[in-house]
């Protein structure tokens, strides 16, 4: 329709006119004044700058309205086709996706003045290009842009829809449309976590602590282990003769094989886990520690499995190995989405239900359901046969931010997380009766506390295929 | 480089090169008639207005004002302080030859009368007409600027202070008959009408609104192409020549506390206690060990991020070597000749068809003869008249809107089938297994066999 300066032309003219007709009902009030004066004045209204002022309105309104059939005509917006091109639909966070646009007048008409821009979603970053092109485009045309999108958060986005508008030459009228084509964009956690642990295990910085770890089993196996001294109930075919003859002492030689362990991770993808800093929520993290966990068992052959939950069990992946596994864990990471309340009890019914073999079941969750729900479903898991371990972000830790507090929000958010504390102890202590473990964790000790578990899961031998 | 790079490259140049030659010409076309219109404004006011004496004259009345309202007050703090008129006038008058100096006058008026009677001030008989044409070259200044300002910047809004402030002072200077305008054509001569002054002057100005939107368009059409393929022509060549450090210039400063809030991560002292309270004990120097090789810091994520980049930007590349083209969205840019023809011949049309609509709706006896008016109504002195203008000028810019609504109606009707579907959210998966594994229920409901 008429645009806001087309409007303003339209109002202005009409303005002109009004003038030039108030003008000219004032001429006659002069007449009056002079006849009762008797004498000419020095200010007058003329006829001819009443023709004027009609003249220039009547320019103005006829300019702003005589063009509008022959812009109806052009304006045909279902003339105008969008095509958008994905280099890829599915990547890592961080990575980059190439988005192209063709835009084809399927019209008879010239467009003299086409706008056309291009929605992504707020969680990605335009870093090269533009998502919007300004031009003119001939009838049967084509016009193309590309602009390149980096993909910090994880998730299923949609890029689109896609705003086309006409304007004339002039600016007097404007057709708006939206185009409703969606992409879907699947970004899957970071692998960034695993590049780092990956370059720190390769330069053998923290060996003992984030190094390659086995479950190992002593007695049978091809690989050696160690010489100790023999002890009377030793089998004669494990004496090292060879040691024997050397230090005329009876040493028996050990040997290896190594077991794998299983372990089944419970995500918690209630509302709740949502808190947090912007990309950085405690969903995230865990997301992280979830994407690392499963990286590290793949490399190890163990199995582990996932189930995501909230008030009920969204995903279920049964405890296996390998990389398709792996695959699968962060596809279903990649859709997870907080959402709803947490019912745990619900959700380990359903995973014993599911599971044959029990092992090692790492709970993600912030504790932040009902009381006697937390501890029902705790003491489910561990009489059915599970090693129960908590990893549970503090939600304090990864919302107080001192920098954009001022004193009295900072004693009080402080004073809140006392309050948090005490309440979480309690909740811990009555946890601990049914043999399970927790621990809160922070931004900082997160992702170590999980892998923490995980190795003295190992080391322990807990949950062995 | 590449031979297509460069060839690609100066293609562009060149289109670059064009369009801004293009921009400048609108530019330049519409200081002309700008200039054209402002001239002819000029000459169709009697010269006696351009007196720049009067101007200086109507700044002294504008500082003299304060300086009465100064003495007024100060006459009256004096009155209240005990002297009495002739006293208190006399304060006044030295306080007067002291601060701003000069007789015992004000424009010719005795500082007694001023105080005692300042409405007398502004009775004097040669006081209006110099501020009558003051305030007709301030208009006509802010005009010229506005004018000058939207040659800078193309933005139409000041071409519309200009517009408007040009027909201001036309109708100022009609009020004391200064315009040099004469009513020369009769409705009924069409020739008369166009080479008449007064529909030129009015045509010019209106032209050179109309041809400011223009210009205007070229701005906004051309003119961010111009801006993007600069930008992001910087921003490509900034990251090719992108090389990522080895190492860092800096060694690392242990982080303190306010640094690890500024970047939104709790200090590790803050988790000490949750710590100690859980069932598993946690050593410190794991967290520390943990929250180092964990940790993103700002400079190395920003250098990854380039590096990663600058990959990704070399991969597209080299899959299609005018991806630059592409981004900078110049493969489509309106072609340079099409654009002036059509500039050209659009103008030309509208100013002839405005013309022709504006001299019937002046001359409103075609039409009533048309619609088979009596004679009595088609030769009566009302038919000339203002009101009869209004009468045929408002059906006939409604006619217009009407014809382009019923164009629209009928677009919507063919292609009513077309908008329906185009309503509809097309969303195109992520995969199409997938998609269909998440929508598909977890439990096929089963029906009941009939036993037939």
């Amino acid at each position: 329709m008429i645009s806001k300066r087309g409007s303003f032309i339209l109002f202005g003219g009409l303005f002109m006119i009004s003038i030039g007709l108030a003008l000219e009902g004032i001429v006659p009030i002069f007449d009056i004044v002079i006849l009762f004066m008797a004498q000419p004045l020095a200010y007058g209204i003329s006829d001819i700058i009443v023709t004027y002022f009609l003249l220039i309105g009547i320019l103005m309104v006829i300019g702003t309205t005589f063009g509008y059939p022959i812009f109806r005509i052009q304006a045909n917006t279902e003339g105008i086709t969008v095509n958008r091109v994905l280099d890829k639909r599915k990547c890592f966070a961080g990575e980059y996706i190439h988005v192209s646009m063709t835009v084809h007048n399927k019209g008879p008409n010239a467009i003299d003045h086409l706008e056309i821009y291009d929605a992504y979603p707020e969680t990605m970053d335009l870093v090269l290009g533009e998502n919007y092109l300004y031009t003119r485009i001939n009838a049967n045309a084509k016009a193309e842009f590309s602009y390149i999108l980096r993909t910090p958060v994880r998730g299923l986005s949609k890029i689109g829809p896609t705003k086309v508008i006409i304007h004339d030459r002039l600016g007097f009228y404007e057709e708006e449309t939206i185009k409703q084509d969606f992409d879907e964009v699947l970004v899957y956690p970071s692998y960034e976590d695993i590049k780092k642990l990956k370059t720190l295990g390769a330069k053998r910085q923290l060996g003992k602590m984030f190094g390659m770890h086995k479950t190992k089993l002593k007695g049978t196996g091809m690989e050696f282990w160690g010489i100790r001294d023999y002890f009377p109930e030793d089998a004669f075919r494990y004496i090292d003769w060879k040691a024997f003859s050397r230090t005329n002492k009876l040493q028996i030689r050990e040997f290896e094989t190594e077991k794998n362990i299983r372990v089944m991770v419970l995500l918690d993808t209630s509302q709740s886990m949502d808190q947090g800093l912007i990309r950085n929520t405690k969903l995230e993290f865990s997301i992280r520690a979830v994407v690392l966990l499963s990286h590290m068992a793949q490399e190890r052959k163990d199995m582990i499995g996932l189930a995501t939950f909230n008030s009920k069990v969204n995903t279920f992946i049964k405890p296996g190995h390998g990389t398709t596994q792996f695959n699968r864990i962060i596809e279903d990471l990649a859709y997870t989405t907080p959402r709803g309340p947490s019912y745990l009890t619900k959700a380990i019914q359903n995973l014993i239900m599911r599971t044959r073999g029990r092992g090692l079941l790492l709970i993600i969750t912030d504790l932040e359901g009902k009381k006697k729900d937390i501890l029902d479903g705790i003491r489910k898991a561990s009489a059915a046969g599970f090693d129960v371990i908590i990893i549970s972000p503090f939600g304090p830790f990864f919302e107080i931010q001192n920098t954009r507090l001022g004193p009295t929000e900072k004693a009080l958010g402080e004073a809140i997380a006392e309050e948090y504390y005490d309440i979480r102890s309690r909740l811990s202590r009555d946890i601990q009766r049914y043999r399970a473990g927790v621990i809160s964790v922070g931004p900082d000790d997160f992702l170590v506390s999980v892998i923490n578990e995980y190795i003295e899961a190992k080391r322990r031998g807990i949950g062995l295929v | 480089m590449a031979l297509s790079e460069v060839i690609g490259t100066r293609v562009e140049a060149d289109k670059v090169r064009k369009m801004r030659n293009l921009l400048n010409m609108t530019r330049v076309f519409a200081a002309l008639v700008f200039i054209a219109a402002f001239a002819l404004v000029i000459s169709s006011i009697d010269t006696s207005i351009w007196h720049f004496q009067s101007f200086w004259y109507s700044l002294k009345f504008f500082v003299f004002i304060f300086e009465i309202l100064f003495l007024l007050i100060g006459y009256g703090l004096a009155y209240m302080l005990g002297y009495d008129d002739s006293g208190a006038v006399a304060l006044m008058d030295s306080f007067h030859s002291a601060v701003f100096g000069g007789g015992e006058t004000i424009m010719g008026v005795e500082i007694e009368q001023i105080i005692l009677n300042p409405l007398e001030f502004f009775a004097q008989p040669n006081l209006f007409e110099p501020l009558y044409s003051f305030f007709i070259m301030i208009i006509l200044f802010i005009a010229l600027i506005a004018g000058l300002g939207f040659l800078r910047e193309c933005n139409p809004a000041l071409s519309a202070v200009s517009f408007f402030g040009m027909n201001i002072v036309l109708g100022l200077a009609s009020l004391s008959g200064k315009l040099l305008l004469d009513l020369d054509f009769s409705s009924g001569n069409i020739t008369q009408m166009i080479f008449s002054k007064l529909v030129i002057t009015a045509f010019l100005i209106y032209f050179s609104l109309e041809l400011s939107f223009q210009a205007s368009y070229v701005y906004n059409v051309i003119g961010p192409n111009i801006h993007r393929h600069r930008r992001i022509s910087s921003n490509i060549k900034r990251i090719k020549d992108f090389k990522m450090p080895l190492e860092r210039m800096k060694k690392e400063k242990p982080e303190t506390d306010e640094e690890s809030d500024r970047m939104g991560v709790r200090g590790s002292k803050n988790t000490a206690r949750a710590r100690m309270t859980t069932s598993t004990a946690f050593s410190r120097i794991k967290g520390l060990v943990g929250k180092k090789l964990f940790r993103i810091s700002p400079d190395e994520d920003w250098d990854k991020m380039n590096n990663r980049l600058k990959s990704f930007y070399e991969q597209l590349e080299r899959d299609d070597p005018m991806i630059a083209v592409s981004l900078s969205a110049s493969a489509y840019t309106p072609s340079l000749p099409r654009l002036i023809l059509i500039i050209t011949t659009g103008t030309l049309f509208r100013m002839v068809a405005l013309l022709l609509l504006s001299w019937l709706a002046l001359n409103p006896v075609p039409i009533l003869q048309f619609l088979n008016m009596p004679d009595s109504v088609i030769n009566s002195i009302e038919a000339g008249q203002p009101e009869m203008i209004m009468m045929v000028l408002a059906p006939l810019a409604v006619l217009f809107l009407i014809i382009g609504l019923i164009i629209q109606l009928i677009q919507r009707r063919a292609t009513r089938r077309m908008e329906a579907a185009a309503q509809r959210p097309v969303i195109h998966p992520v995969s199409a297994e997938k998609e269909t594994e998440r929508r598909r229920p977890r439990r096929r409901q089963r029906t009941p066999r009939t036993g037939q």
